[in-house]
């Protein structure tokens, strides 16, 4: 029964089949003739357009000919439970877009170039399980064509179908990410907040079936209320389940799981952010981790840490979502107020800091503030940018020049002097970010662009001076991107590499800022300031490289990576000759970074636990936090 | 014998209109069950009902012994439904319909769909949406009967047939299938090709079954009286049974059901000139009835 099904579905999808293998032959064809710009513009329009259209299509489609010839008489009065109707027509229609998608990665397979462009294309769907990630064009396509061929049964137009399903897909998305938002605004650390979308695209599924099953098709209306109903109900508990998905269980305990979100290596210690904890040091000589600042348990995501001071940003509390930038020294004594916005009588009352720095020799601070202001009827954010000494005198301030939905950050303060360097890009939804970077000096109040288009910044951007600063730029005109470092002393620019796109894995300064080394795709670079020198590290041909990082010496340069099918850490000489390796006994989840102190390494995964210290003389691991 | 279908007190409204009210019915095994009434009385909604393609409000349906629950579909593997409007998917040859719908019959009879092909005339590799209604009808039937059903229900089938089929669809088909023992449920406005063929009649009206009887029995019992007087008819003729009356100057017509020895004492009380009784068609039994 299900083969004639399955027949009977495909016979009625096959224009939308044939299209779609088509289009797939156009690129090959376009690929093979070595029409580049042509196939990126056709890639693009398959991914963007073609996949998620067809996919609505053969949704929306799913009952059509029911509709169409009143054959909802005839499917039902067979004997065929309808919840098994539902079940064989899904599978045979989503049979026809996984048949579509196979072709479609065979396609990239088997033609690297076209595979590049497709790679350089895609973008991976908010991990929902931990490590299972997926293409963004193939889980968006998926929850389409679920959610229009769940709403098929109740309308006979397709555009309409299509329609609806695009407005409550997109609505419901938008009011997750709201209240995503909000948790997070809570003090909730989340995590997976993609799992969502499984559950409301079931909610659509489960509504469908039980419609189907169970109400009187004869009657539209109530057909139409009974579906509602259901998937009313359906969404409230996806609501519920995602909630405590994400929060895993915060919602009941108050020991959650533990984020490290920022760290940074000084004098012997690695200094790390966990959003529960606060501020933490870690140096090898110590037993324990030591907590910073015991005032607050919500921290803000990253902190300044030159000269022996940290700056950072303390939540109030969970209710009370005004951030306050404090001062401490590194040993976490000293800790003190700097600007309080929650205070009435504050110059800072109601703005809220969303960047901050600390000088080169950690006696002044820069930060920037954003309030709102009416501007007739409409309120518009203010920017602006303070500097002032850590015992609150010389305080100075400019309103920036920030378009609207544009966000404004400190990036660099540099050792020579005074100048901040600004970084203006638009907002937290465009994926592309196009940004500008500003040098302002607040004592002549003058701001002058250093560059424009530039695509955010990685955050191996500053040299440890914060005197280098590195971007990638897009010429939109040539096509092309470009990877540039600039010396913020005599604003010289110097480009080192550019291609259509360029694809830049990770980088990392070495302790003396004199050597930068990066990874482009699958290649190691390493480029000299002084000698301006950029140079291919010849290491074995690793089919990816996890992380890496300079001894403090800047002697070595240690690699974690895949060798013979494991992840091995890597220790390289000055020449990067390979000195030896040491295997990881243990398993990682998530991202690995790795961060190297005196003697030994750290390696950090992004989950609770998952921080440990080898060191690198022994080989003796330790587990950290 | 035993019942091959029950339904017990049914109900089933759309919006405000009351379509069954209190609905019981129940067909024997091996009989043919005619279900009269005017349109839009509830009869296709009762067999959609049976059929499991829309909920009752309330009542229970019984195939054989078991109760027939909303979705729950094993029974319809015995059961042949030929519905008043074609339902079928045009995109469908008719090979492609006959491979289809053979999936879902275990008993499905190859050699029965191809026979009753020729026989209407059908061809296997035309179009569903390229037939017209007489013929998408055959094709009802003939999916219907390839599945060698115990019960086969008929919702209004001949209203679109030609002439010459429906003589073959009603004294050749129809016998041939209840030589098999096939028990029929038949609906139908077209009362009169209903005579000859029906066990049991059933009259749907107002929501409710007004007369199920035995066929024979009704035919028996349901009489039309002339009655002749010398002066005018006198008032208040009120017999038992009374169904209609028609007056015209000094003579009376009357149905009359069920017909006794009492109901004839009855009316030759009233000293008529004349009284001639004859017995009704089934559709005089029907247009009595239901006006």
């Amino acid at each position: 029964m299900f083969a004639k099904i399955f027949i009977k579905e495909w016979k009625e999808n096959v224009l939308i089949f044939s299209l779609a293998n088509f289009m797939m032959a156009a690129l090959i064809i376009l690929n093979l003739t070595g029409q580049e710009e042509m196939t990126i513009y056709s890639s693009g329009m398959f991914l963007l357009l073609f996949l998620p259209l067809a996919a609505l299509l053969i949704g929306s489609g799913g009952f059509y000919t029911e509709h169409k010839d009143n054959a909802w008489i005839y499917l039902f009065s067979r004997p065929i439970k309808k919840e098994s109707l539902w079940i064989f027509k899904y599978v045979s229609q989503l049979s026809i877009l996984i048949v579509i998608f196979v072709i479609f990665y065979f396609v990239r397979r088997f033609l690297p170039g076209l595979d590049k462009i497709f790679q350089d294309l895609d973008l991976n769907y908010p991990a929902a399980f931990g490590k299972f990630t997926l293409s963004l064009y193939i889980v968006m396509p998926l929850i389409a064509f679920t959610i229009s061929f769940s709403l098929s049964m109740l309308h006979d137009k397709q555009f309409i179908v299509i329609f609806v399903s695009i407005l409550i897909g997109t609505a419901l998305i938008f009011a997750w990410q709201y209240y995503v938002y909000f948790l997070w605004a809570q003090g909730f650390y989340l995590k997976n907040e993609g799992i969502f979308s499984l559950f409301f695209t079931l909610s659509f599924v489960f509504a469908s079936i039980l419609t189907l099953a169970r109400s009187d098709f004869s009657q539209v209306g109530k057909k139409i209320f009974r579906f509602s109903k259901y998937l009313l109900i359906f969404l409230i508990i996806s609501f519920f389940i995602s909630t405590v998905w994400v929060t895993r269980g915060q919602i009941f305990s108050s020991n959650g799981s533990f984020s490290i979100w920022y760290d940074q290596v000084y004098q012997g210690s690695l200094y790390f952010q966990d959003f529960r904890q606060g501020i933490l040091r870690y140096n090898p000589d110590r037993e324990k981790i030591e907590k910073l600042n015991k005032e607050s348990r919500f921290s803000f995501e990253s902190f300044s840490l030159r000269a022996g001071k940290i700056l950072f940003l303390q939540i109030k509390s969970r209710r009370q979502w005004t951030h306050d930038l404090w001062i401490m020294n590194t040993d976490g004594t000293g800790a003190r107020p700097l600007v309080e916005s929650s205070e009435k009588d504050s110059l800072f009352y109601k703005k809220r800091t969303i960047s901050f720095i600390l000088s080169p020799d950690a006696n002044r601070v820069a930060f920037i503030t954003t309030h709102d202001e009416k501007v007739g009827e409409r309120s518009v954010p203010i920017h602006t940018l303070w500097r002032m000494n850590t015992d609150g005198t010389g305080l100075k301030s400019r309103i920036l020049d920030v378009p609207e939905s544009h966000e404004a950050s400190l990036i660099s303060w540099p050792s020579y002097g005074d100048d901040l360097v600004v970084l203006i890009t638009t907002g937290p939804f465009v994926r592309q970010k196009s940004s500008q970077i500003r040098l302002v000096d607040l004592d002549e109040d003058t701001s002058q662009v250093l560059a424009e288009d530039v695509l955010v910044p990685p955050v191996w951007r500053l040299s440890p001076s914060q005197d280098y600063l590195t971007y990638k730029i897009r010429n939109i005109d040539q096509n092309k991107e470009s990877l540039i470092i600039l010396d913020l002393k005599n604003l010289e620019t110097t480009e080192l590499f550019s291609a259509n796109f360029l694809k830049l894995w990770k980088g990392k300064w070495s302790p003396d800022g004199r050597k930068l080394a990066f990874s482009r795709e699958r290649e190691l670079w390493v480029y000299d300031i002084m000698e301006k020198k950029l140079e291919k590290i010849s290491i074995r041909n690793y089919e990816y490289e996890i992380g890496f990082d300079w001894t403090m010496d800047g002697q070595k340069f240690i690699l974690l990576a895949p060798v013979d099918g494991e992840n091995q850490l890597v220790i390289l000489d000055k020449k990067f000759q390979e000195e030896k390796t040491i295997k990881i006994p243990m398993q990682f989840k998530g991202a690995i970074t790795v961060r190297v102190l005196e003697n030994g390494a750290i390696l950090k995964g992004t989950v609770k636990g998952h921080f440990w210290y080898v060191d690198l003389e022994t080989e003796e691991w330790k587990k950290v936090y | 014998m035993s019942d091959i279908l029950r339904a017990k007190n049914l109900y089933k409204s759309f919006g405000r209109k009351h379509v069954l009210n209190d609905f019981s019915m129940s067909l024997e095994e091996g009989k043919v069950y005619g279900l009269l009434g005017k349109n839009g009385e509830g009869k296709t909604t009762l067999i959609r009902m049976i059929m499991g393609i829309i909920p009752c409000d309330k009542g229970k349906i019984h195939y054989k012994e078991s109760e027939i629950k909303f979705n729950h579909p094993l029974y319809k593997k015995e059961v042949g439904y030929i519905a008043e409007e074609s339902i079928f998917f045009g995109w469908m040859t008719i090979r492609d319909l006959m491979a289809f719908n053979s999936s879902f019959y275990s008993k499905w009879n190859e050699n029965r769909a191809k026979d009753l092909l020729d026989r209407f005339d059908l061809e296997g590799r035309l179009k569903i949406k390229t037939l017209s209604r007489g013929m998408k009808l055959k094709l009802g039937l003939i999916v219907a009967l390839a599945a060698e059903p115990e019960l086969l229900i008929l919702d209004d089938p001949t209203s679109g047939m030609d002439v010459p089929t429906r003589h073959d669809f009603l004294k050749g088909i129809i016998s041939e299938i209840l030589e098999q023992g096939t028990s029929i449920l038949f609906s139908s406005h077209m009362v009169h090709e209903l005579e000859g063929i029906i066990d049991h009649l059933g009259i749907l009206h107002d929501g409710k079954l007004i007369l199920e009887d035995n066929f024979e029995k009704v035919k028996n019992n349901a009489k039309k009286v002339h009655l002749v007087f010398d002066g005018s008819v006198p008032d208040g003729i009120d017999i038992e049974g009374m169904l209609t009356k028609q007056t015209d100057g000094n003579k009376c017509d009357l149905g009359i059901y069920p017909w006794s020895e009492d109901v004839k004492k009855g009316l030759e009380a009233l000293h008529p000139t004349k009284m001639d009784t004859e017995s009704m068609t089934l559709e005089e039994i029907f247009i009595h009835f239901v006006s």
